[in-house]
């Protein structure tokens, strides 16, 4: 069965139409790949996965064939879907630990009154808690900062801290905005080793980036979208061969 | 309470042997101080950690207070058992009238929450059900009585309310190290960040106001015991900003840093009363200096440093 699969979803902004009928499925295990232009509706339909934004009537959105369509976010997180954010969104004034324990919370279950008195309970949840979270930070390779403040960490270390937060909360699918904007190329590599080691953990990744190398190197199928509609979607060597694609970068003659 | 520092021992040892030392004039400040960092470190829970501009916190404040004033003068029921019901009924109002306008944000917030304080203290004017008494308030409610002892003098108040804050920065310090008070802080940073974390932020807001709520509601009940008498204009605007003051002058979200607001907000005024007039100036002015120089406060938030051998 598919994890994700969208069918006729669309999104509109008044009179712009941001997503137009887009439908496709992601298989369990894959790293999929949605490009386009700027402006295509790539980030709109991640928000639309990610209940950020409401689809219009007539969408589907099916995760693990339930219907997640008009839920809240933090009850799709907790169906497993996680997402990292296109312009970064840290908790900038807390400390880089603290930023992957949120993505801890829903794996957690002490409420207002064992938080007031701290239960034994609560103590061995914080700890088993913090142990995981200091796991990913070790899988990003962030481990020796997670005392630092989020916003003193450099431009690339903060993309991969989203990535731990998103990791965090044990999804079975991540959803990658834009994961290697603003990364040289040293930190590229290492990005798609570590994409690479996410789908070793048996999670699918869904991601967009305009990094073609990277979408190549990593992406087991490739959606190109292009004003809010579906153009193309195959294997990388079929999109990189595909007319309507490349009349879409590159223009006609 | 592993985590203190000296200076902070140093500080509770002061507190406590303080009385020996003040007049009534003096420790009757200090109460005044007292009720004010507690009602603060409240207030902290929703403005400080959460960053919900509540201006209204003085009306749980008020429906704590008549919770025990009417239930006291009508029914002779006692101060201390009153003190979890006056919390309760606070608690309660803040829940049904939070949830509607929960997802407001910043200033949209802040009119609403002046307005409810506006129409609890107009509420309490009107005389409603006839059980306030209008305008003249209530009068006549009993002195704590802690097994047989009658708590009455000013230094018994004074050490009645440094206990009561005692306990509460205790709860509240354990409150911001949990899953609970991670929540509020992620909330006040990035609430689409939090949400997309898995953070239900309509829950969380909910929450922390009603226990910001259940506190102010709590202490009321001290607060008409240690008035005997409590009218409708105790509980206006004014105080609300006051409140909201200490918070953001002293540091929001850090407990240390409300503390010290109580004392310079409510403490400073008493030392330069000789300049009569002169001092809301001074004050006026200070304040202004601060918000351009200092905007996150006196003493900024200042994150848990975790050791690794803590988790490992």
């Amino acid at each position: 069965m598919n994890l994700l699969s969208l069918k006729n979803t669309s999104k509109t902004f008044g009179g712009l139409i941001a997503v137009n009928n887009v439908s496709f499925d992601i298989e369990g295990g894959s790293i999929v790949g949605l490009i386009g232009p700027n402006g295509a509706g790539k980030t709109t339909t991640f928000n639309l996965i990610t209940g950020n934004y409401k689809s219009d009537p007539g969408s589907e959105i099916r995760f693990k064939g339930i219907d997640i369509m008009g839920l809240p976010t933090h009850k799709i997180v907790s169906l497993g879907i996680a997402r990292t954010f296109q312009t970064i969104r840290l908790f900038q004034n807390m400390s880089v630990i603290e930023n992957v324990l949120a993505g801890r919370h829903i794996q957690m279950k002490s409420g207002v009154f064992s938080s007031l008195f701290h239960s034994k309970k609560q103590r061995e949840e914080e700890r088993l808690n913090f142990k995981k979270a200091l796991q990913e930070l070790d899988f990003v390779g962030l481990k020796e900062s997670a005392n630092e403040l989020a916003k003193n960490l450099p431009y690339g270390k903060q993309r991969l801290l989203e990535i731990a937060r998103a990791l965090a909360t044990e999804p079975e699918l991540v959803i990658l905005d834009e994961p290697a904007a603003g990364m040289n190329n040293q930190e590229t590599s290492e990005l798609v080793q570590i994409i690479r080691e996410i789908q070793k953990r048996n999670i699918t990744v869904f991601l967009i980036e305009h990094d073609m190398s990277l979408v190549m190197r990593v992406c087991e199928k490739i959606i190109v979208v292009e004003y809010g509609a579906k153009i193309a979607e195959g294997k990388p060597k079929e999109i990189q061969n595909n007319e309507r694609v490349i009349k879409a970068y590159l223009g006609e003659e | 309470m592993k985590n203190m520092k000296k200076k902070d021992i140093l500080f509770c040892i002061v507190l406590l042997i303080l009385p020996i030392f003040l007049n009534n004039y003096w420790t009757d400040v200090m109460v005044n101080i007292g009720f004010y960092a507690i009602l603060g470190l409240s207030l902290n829970i929703i403005l400080g950690y959460c960053g919900l501009f509540h201006m209204g916190h003085a009306a749980f404040y008020a429906i704590g207070a008549y919770t025990a004033a009417i239930l006291n003068t009508k029914f002779n029921v006692p101060i201390f058992a009153l003190v979890p019901l006056g919390g309760l009924f606070a608690g309660l109002l803040a829940a049904i009238i939070a949830k509607p306008i929960i997802h407001l944000r910043g200033d949209y917030l802040l009119i609403v929450t002046i307005g409810i304080v506006e129409i609890v203290r107009i509420t309490l004017v009107n005389n409603i059900f006839g059980l306030t008494n209008g305008a003249n308030g209530i009068f006549g409610i009993d002195r704590p009585n802690l097994f047989g002892f009658v708590i009455k003098t000013r230094t018994h108040f004074y050490y009645l309310i440094f206990a009561f804050a005692a306990i509460t920065v205790y709860l509240f310090y354990q409150l911001e190290n949990s899953r609970f008070g991670r929540a509020l802080f992620y909330i006040k940073e990035d609430e689409v960040a939090a949400e997309g974390s898995g953070i239900d932020i309509a829950k969380y807001k909910l929450l922390a106001f009603v226990i910001g709520a259940v506190w102010a509601g709590m202490l009321g009940v001290i607060y008409s015991s240690n008035m005997l008498i409590i009218c409708p204009e105790s509980f206006n605007f004014w105080e609300s900003v006051i409140l909201f003051t200490i918070v953001l002058i002293g540091g929001s979200g850090n407990i240390k840093g409300v503390i010290l607001g109580a004392f310079l907000i409510v403490g400073l005024p008493e030392i330069f009363r000789e300049l009569a007039t002169a001092r809301m100036l001074v004050f006026g002015a200070a304040m202004i200096i601060m918000m351009i120089f200092r905007p996150e406060g006196i003493l900024p938030v200042k994150r848990k440093i975790y050791k690794y051998e803590n988790f490992e």
